[in-house]
């Protein structure tokens, strides 16, 4: 069973489009998207959450089509974005009183004992809350009505490495669950190595790729060479090259050559930066 | 639909609070100056500025991306949001009106017809501006807001000179008026109209906001 199913989706706007995207989600692993700022991966998820209406193409949520059932498959769906905000005024015992009449799945107890754990005030005001303390906020509200898939959109940007962990630690507890899902975009590509299954590289509004973590870890690898011995490698196996004052750097795919140069695996940082130049 | 009234009355929790004191001066104030103006002012304005405030807030906050994000349609977003606008004001307006009563500033007879006029003119205005709210960006909405005070002021003085010069005789304009304004059954069909505009407003909206993009 597929989580997410998207295809041949097209949105587009006065200076960008999104182009025929295609990619799955299936159930029970996590899908990373990265991509440069202004790529399309928040228009991407705000198309799959009907925030924005497609040009074409479709999108189907638990093997359903979203336009027909949007509100039911709603229910079990958690979104947290970067831009998550409340009101400055809203107090996180509101959310309780508001949100429990909009989940027929809201747990009050579960949110209340998140709140606790993250060490939330219930009565603080949003603006008075820190970024980590929101983002938190954010996650106990996603995890808190039974959801099945979580759409995160950013949800570690701007946070310390502390609480960046911690956000990580609830979203592997999350998945302990078979049944779960999580949809994830982040410009912080160590977070999305640490616990994604699978990358989907979106550039300029089309998906360059959408491979498992195990594939990437396969088809790139990453050299430090001189141009001499750039020569040596087949062309075929070459996805891009950087020059700079110490020699070459080149990001290659290591299936495709025999050598004795020494191969480091390539990071997700290293790919986008190679496949977007 | 009531989890959206339920969620912009959190949204106005700290706005409302401030109102309701207001109110509370205003017909202190009313009661001293023996005014019926100032019982029902107050929240026919008060209306006004949540529904031009209520829209940018939400907006501006993000707080629809979470909403939208849930299970609640766009069309109960929008019926819930004319419903926590009428909630919010016409309450008020029964209140001030019943003080009014007991009072003796009013007699039940005037008290009636006060609270028809208020509450037509309350939902003649949301029915005509709250559209706009959900069309228009929120820095323009607080301009719309403005132009309702001051245009009409505007236009008035601009046809003033006109006026005079063609020896216009208003007297039977205000005759109208005054036979209107002292029947009740005229002013109640008056408030079945703004009803129905009420209805056509739902509707518009509910339209607007569906191809709305967040």
């Amino acid at each position: 069973m597929n989580s997410i199913s998207v295809k041949n989706l097209n949105k587009e706007f006065d200076k960008f489009k999104l182009d025929n995207i295609s990619l799955d989600l299936k159930q029970g692993t996590v899908l990373g998207v990265i991509g440069e700022n202004g790529a399309g991966k928040s228009t991407l998820i705000k198309l799959i959450l009907g925030l924005l209406h497609k040009t074409s193409g479709e999108i189907f949520i638990f093997d359903k089509p979203l336009e027909q059932n949007e509100t039911e498959i709603k229910k079990y769906i958690g979104y947290v974005s970067e831009l998550t905000a409340l009101p400055s005024d809203y107090k996180p015992y509101y959310i309780d009183k508001v949100f429990k009449k909009i989940y027929p799945e809201w747990n009050s107890d579960e949110y209340f004992k998140y709140l606790d754990k993250f060490g939330i005030d219930l009565k603080k005001k949003f603006s008075d809350l820190s970024r980590g303390m929101r983002a938190k906020l954010s996650l106990a509200i996603a995890l808190c009505h039974n959801a099945k898939l979580l759409i995160l959109d950013e949800p570690t940007s701007g946070l310390d490495p502390v609480v960046r962990n911690e956000v990580l630690d609830i979203l592997r507890e999350f998945m302990l669950d078979e049944t779960h899902s999580i949809l994830i975009s982040s410009h912080i590509t160590s977070d999305l190595e640490s616990i994604a299954d699978e990358i989907a590289f979106i550039h300029n509004g089309k998906l360059l790729f959408h491979q498992s973590m195990l594939e990437i870890n396969e088809n790139y690898g990453f050299i430090r060479c001189t141009n001499e011995d750039l020569k040596n490698i087949p062309q075929n196996a070459v996805y891009a090259t950087r020059d700079d004052l110490f020699g070459t750097e080149a990001l290659i795919n290591p299936q495709k050559i025999s050598t004795d140069l020494d191969i480091a695996p390539a990071n997700l940082d290293q790919i986008m930066l190679f496949l977007t130049r | 639909m009531l989890s959206a009234l339920k969620s912009d009355f959190y949204l106005m929790k700290s706005t409302i609070r401030f109102f309701l004191i207001v109110q509370v001066l205003m017909i202190c104030f009313a009661i001293v100056d023996s005014s019926q103006y100032l019982y029902l002012f107050y929240p026919t304005f008060m209306s006004l500025v949540l529904m031009t405030s209520i829209n940018g807030n939400a907006q501006l906050s993000g707080f629809y991306n979470i909403l939208l994000s849930s299970p609640i349609s766009r069309k109960n977003i929008v019926i819930g949001r004319y419903l926590f606008l009428l909630v919010s004001s016409i309450p008020i307006i029964l209140l001030s009106s019943a003080v009014m009563f007991i009072l003796k500033d009013a007699t039940a007879y005037e008290a009636i017809r006060l609270i028809i006029i208020c509450c037509t003119v309350i939902i003649t205005l949301q029915s005509i501006f709250t559209p706009l709210t959900y069309i228009l960006k929120p820095n323009y909405i607080s301009l719309v807001f403005f132009s309702i005070w001051f245009i009409p002021a505007i236009i008035v003085m601009l046809l003033k000179p006109f006026i005079e010069r063609s020896n216009f005789d208003p007297t039977n304009l205000i005759l109208t008026a005054e036979n209107i304004y002292n029947s009740l059954p005229a002013l109640s069909i008056i408030l079945l109209i703004s009803l129905i505009l009420l209805a056509i407003s739902i509707i518009i909206s509910i339209a607007v906001f569906k191809k709305k993009e967040f």
